[in-house]
């Protein structure tokens, strides 16, 4: 090969359809993601076909269940036991993943469009908006996530809809970070200066080109931004400030309740918490499978220091790192 | 290496300012009306009027601001408690060091764990242990910290009795605490007693909060440690022929240490998170729960001095990690 | 009231009364009940009061504790305000009454401690009429029935109050007697909304200010006289109840006159079942507080009104 031809190779990104089918089949020989897949698989299956799975109504109050004190253990008819007020439990962790789920993905798709928008125009416009965009989304990040996901919920008020916004805002900054990163390290590539010199608009070379390439971290990040959503939302409920019906069966809020009953049903705390955590190791399976299937194409062979870097970028992609806690595994 | 200093000094200065511009915001939004909010149920005409005087709510926008700034930045003066009557910086004074000595125990046994748990899995790189290691930190960041909080009380309160479910000390103990950090207190009184109880309650508490970290420290490590090893520098004292020991602990470990480092300044956030709810669950009386407290009496004085004391000491803390970061990079500070 | 104050007694030779066998008190407040529990448990703590239902069995099966009865001397109620409609109107205030599962409730969450309140005072207390109170067993077709003669478009909506981070004797856990009437209620004709706060201030400042429709809540004696019960909370007129109804505040007032101990009985009992049948509230529970000490702990003698004496209290084997 000739110098001009590696030159060439290695300017030119690789096409989008070698990209994902080199993906999906490293991805397919991932066993974590699998596994990943097959749990939310299964949550979403949970999720949608509840009303036709689950043995009782979810909010259905059935005292004679109950003995004289709290709360039989799991039983024939009732495999997870009963809460205080005699709620079938199995009934009630089956339902509670639909509000996972449609909260996590309503929370994370508006965080994810709008930090698209601002981070997009940021990067690509660059000056004095990228600078306004980019200081507000940092004073953003200068509230730790889930007490300003607090914050907001106390001037909104407690509710479903409210923890929904309020987890979705504190997805903003970091999409918009990740999208005017690869907006920024797109910018200068030859096929962007070419496709310019060319004439073609600065909009239509946005959608066009450099957006589509930005897919895959974009991906990696709502998955795991998935996973975030679901523990915050389920912190929330657990503060007490979800859904404000007592009856609700959502993860975190039935969990609240339960410090009182540990010694005498520790089953109340332990069915919801275990849907929770196994909910989200899903999604954070996925996500990793995905940044490894993904990443090491994007990112070169190895992930080094290059001596060329100003401190300010080390530190970004430390952060970065941090951000996306990678694994630094090597294709 | 001064200029990057610098440098992020003066971002730091537009970042602090935006912060109190959106809690300036917050407060506005809430209902009822800033005034109502900062006074709650005990408002009457008189005291709103006074309050409006105050912070001269009547004014223009840009001169409230200015007000406002005078009182916080200037005068240092949060408000009142709606609920405690107390000004909300002596409440911060007491409780933000037991948050502190939480997120510090939380940090040590993240650390003390993370570290040579990640340094092992690269040494050991696709091992069983490795992958072990791997899916063990992934179920540990998708555990929530309320949750494990619960478990561990579960387990080692309630059935084991091993160690206690709530507080920072025995219920009826009666020690000083000059600092308000218990341990650094028993230590200046002496008193060995005092000392093994304020360690007693730390643990639970400490152990929940930094499961997350702890995931997320070694698997940097790991990365790291990774990364490092197959540099070529490693490659070349290898090939020098020095023994093992001396190329792990002088070219290895040296330079994966710096954006280990880095990420343990950057959990920060985390941990001031994940307070809130480890202290509610442990009823730890420290800036957690009371913020959480406020809500539900919608003490908004409590939360906008609450919030803006941690957000200022975020940022602090991350400029801190900068100026670390900048000092541990020899890239940079011979720059 | 996780506080940090401590109160204390020391052994004061020069008083009057039996001689103190204990030199030194100290009574601690505990917020969590499950704390309070474990501190007993683990020997930190040599009693604690107001043990929850669902934790005394842990505690009679704990061969080294003990429990030590109060006897019933408080109420639990569901108020309702008159001053916000469609309140006002007795045959809502009967079909509620009627849509309460008190019975189900009382003998599931008191683990056994509870009896059924069907008036106001409790049992123990002079001037508790007993016979000739109007009953509302839990009929759900009946409260319907009632809504509708009383106009009203069914399901109607109410506002059910109750709060947060407490624990009363005659509520051990408010959020779930809530729910448990929520769902009876909703079985009755109406629509349940929640409204919950903190007990204090937030709780106790809506409910006594009028702004809560129908709200949880409850009394302990302060002492052995109904007048500490119904004067107390029907006597005048009170924001929390909404209501003017001159008849009863003279009938309580000019009982409350009477000296002669077995006509002011009377009148009591004649209030008491006027009372039940004007539905200020719906009381639903008497229930015995308990208290949890080590077994070695005795000589402590409980009290209705919680005014117990420590000068007793010694430890034994």
């Amino acid at each position: 090969m000739t110098v001009a031809q590696i030159d060439v190779a290695d300017v030119l990104p690789a096409s989008s359809g070698g990209l994902w089918h080199d993906a999906w089949s490293r991805l397919r020989r991932n066993p974590g993601a699998i596994v990943g897949c097959f749990i939310v698989l299964s949550f979403v299956v949970i999720a949608v076909f509840a009303p036709l799975i689950a043995p009782y109504p979810p909010e259905q109050v059935n005292l004679n269940a109950l003995g004289t004190s709290c709360c039989p253990g799991p039983s024939a008819q009732h495999w997870l036991g009963v809460d205080q007020v005699g709620r079938d439990e199995l009934s009630r962790i089956l339902y509670g993943a639909r509000f996972s789920l449609v909260i996590g993905v309503v929370a994370v798709s508006a965080g994810l469009t709008l930090g698209l928008i601002l981070g997009a125009t940021a990067g690509y416009l660059g000056g004095f908006t990228d600078s306004v965009i980019m200081r507000s989304m940092d004073v953003m990040l200068a509230i730790p996530g889930l007490l300003l996901a607090i914050g907001i919920v106390a001037a909104l008020g407690p509710g479903l809809w409210q923890i929904m916004i309020a987890v979705g805002i504190t997805n903003v900054p970091v999409f918009a970070r990740l999208l005017r990163g690869s907006v920024l390290s797109q910018r200068e590539q030859d096929f962007v200066l070419a496709a310019r010199s060319v004439g073609i608009r600065k909009r239509s070379i946005l959608f066009s080109h450099i957006l589509p390439n930005s897919m895959s971290p974009l991906i990696v990040g709502a998955t795991l931004a998935m996973a975030t959503a679901i523990i915050d939302v389920a912190g929330l409920g657990f503060l007490g400030l979800g859904p404000q019906d007592p009856g609700t069966p959502e993860w975190g809020t039935m969990l609240t309740q339960v410090d009182l009953y540990l010694q005498s049903a520790p089953f109340l705390a332990i069915a919801p918490g275990v849907a929770i955590v196994l909910l989200v190791l899903g999604f954070n399976l996925i996500g990793d499978g995905l940044r490894e299937a993904l990443d090491p194409k994007l990112r070169g062979r190895t992930g080094r220091f290059k001596a060329s870097k100003s401190a300010e970028e080390s530190l970004d992609e430390t952060r970065a790192a941090a951000f996306n806690q990678e694994s630094g595994e090597f294709g | 290496m001064l200029r990057f200093i610098v440098r992020r000094l003066l971002l730091l200065l537009p970042i602090l300012f935006g912060v109190s511009l959106l809690v300036f915001i917050w407060i506005r939004l809430l209902p009822g009306g800033p005034a109502q909010g900062l006074l709650g149920e005990r408002a009457t005409p008189q005291s709103i009027a006074q309050i409006n005087r105050q912070f001269g709510l009547n004014r223009p926008i840009y001169v409230q601001y200015w007000r406002y700034l005078d009182e916080t930045v200037i005068h240092l003066n949060l408000g009142t408690s709606i609920s405690s009557f107390r000004p909300v910086t002596d409440e911060i004074r007491i409780r933000f060091p037991a948050t502190v000595e939480l997120a510090l125990g939380a940090m040590i046994f993240a650390v003390s764990f993370g570290i040579p748990l990640g340094i092992l899995a690269a040494k050991k790189y696709g091992s069983a242990f490795d992958h072990g290691s791997l899916l063990a930190s992934l179920i540990g960041i998708s555990i929530p910290i309320f949750f494990l909080g619960l478990i561990l009380k579960y387990i080692f309160s309630v059935r084991l009795g091993w160690l206690p479910s709530i507080g920072r000390e025995d219920v009826l103990a009666n020690y000083s605490h000059p600092t308000n950090f218990y341990i650094l207190d028993a230590i200046i009184e002496r008193n060995p007693a005092q000392l093994w109880d304020a360690i007693r309650h730390l643990i639970l508490p400490a152990i929940a909060l930094g499961s997350i970290p702890l995931a997320i420290i070694a698997r940097i490590t790991r990365a790291s440690v990774l990364d490092v090893q197959n540099e070529d520098y490693v490659r070349t004292a290898r090939a020098k022929g020095l023994p093992p020991r001396q190329v792990d602990s002088r070219h290895v470990l040296r330079n994966a240490m710096l954006p280990i480092s880095t990420i343990i300044g950057l959990q920060t956030g985390l941990l001031l998170s994940g307070a809130v709810l480890t202290e509610t669950v442990f009823a730890w009386p420290g800036i957690g729960s009371w913020l959480k407290d406020a809500i539900f009496s919608r003490d908004y004085p409590v939360l906008q001095g609450g919030i803006l004391f941690l957000a200022v000491v975020f940022v602090v803390v991350n400029l801190l990690v900068d100026i670390s970061y900048a000092i541990l990079n020899p890239r940079i500070r011979l720059s | 009231m996780a506080g940090r104050q401590q109160a204390g007694g020391r052994r004061e030779p020069a008083l009057l009364g039996p001689k103190p066998k204990l030199q030194r008190i100290i009574f601690r407040p505990i917020a969590d009940n499950a704390a309070r529990l474990q501190a007993l448990q683990s020997g930190e703590i040599q009693g604690y009061d107001l043990v929850d239902p669902q934790d005394i069995g842990t505690v009679q099966s704990n061969s080294n504790l003990k429990i030590l009865n109060r006897p019933a001397f408080n109420v639990g109620y569901v108020g309702i305000n008159q001053s916000i409609p469609p309140m006002n109107n007795l045959k809502v205030r009967q079909a509620i009454a009627y849509g309460l599962d008190r019975a189900t409730v009382v003998a599931k969450f008191y683990a056994g401690r509870g009896q059924v309140a069907t008036e106001f005072l409790p049992p123990s207390l002079n001037g508790y009429a007993g016979k000739g109170v109007p009953l509302y067993p839990f009929s759900p077709s009946k409260a319907k029935a009632l809504l509708q003669q009383a106009g009203q478009t069914l399901p109607v909506p109410i506002d059910l109050w109750y709060p947060t981070s407490i624990s009363r004797p005659y509520m051990p856990d408010p959020q779930r007697n809530a729910e448990a009437f929520a769902a009876s209620l909703e079985q009755s004709g109406f629509k349940v909304t929640f409204h919950s706060a903190p007990w204090r201030p937030d709780y106790l400042a809506q409910v006594q200010s009028g702004k809560a429709q129908v709200f949880l809540l409850g009394w302990t004696g302060d002492f052995g006289d109904p007048a500490d019960f119904d004067n107390v909370h029907f006597g005048a007129f009170n924001p929390m109840f909404g209501f003017h109804n001159a008849r009863l505040f003279t009938m309580l007032s000019n009982a409350d006159q009477e000296t002669n101990l077995a006509k002011r009985n009377k009148d009591y009992q004649q209030a008491e079942i006027y009372i039940m049948k004007f539905l200020p509230m719906v009381p639903y529970v008497h229930s015995k507080p308990a208290l949890a000490f080590q077994k070695n702990v005795n000589g402590y003698i409980p009290s209705p009104v919680s005014l117990e004496s420590f000068a007793t209290v010694f430890y034994g084997k």
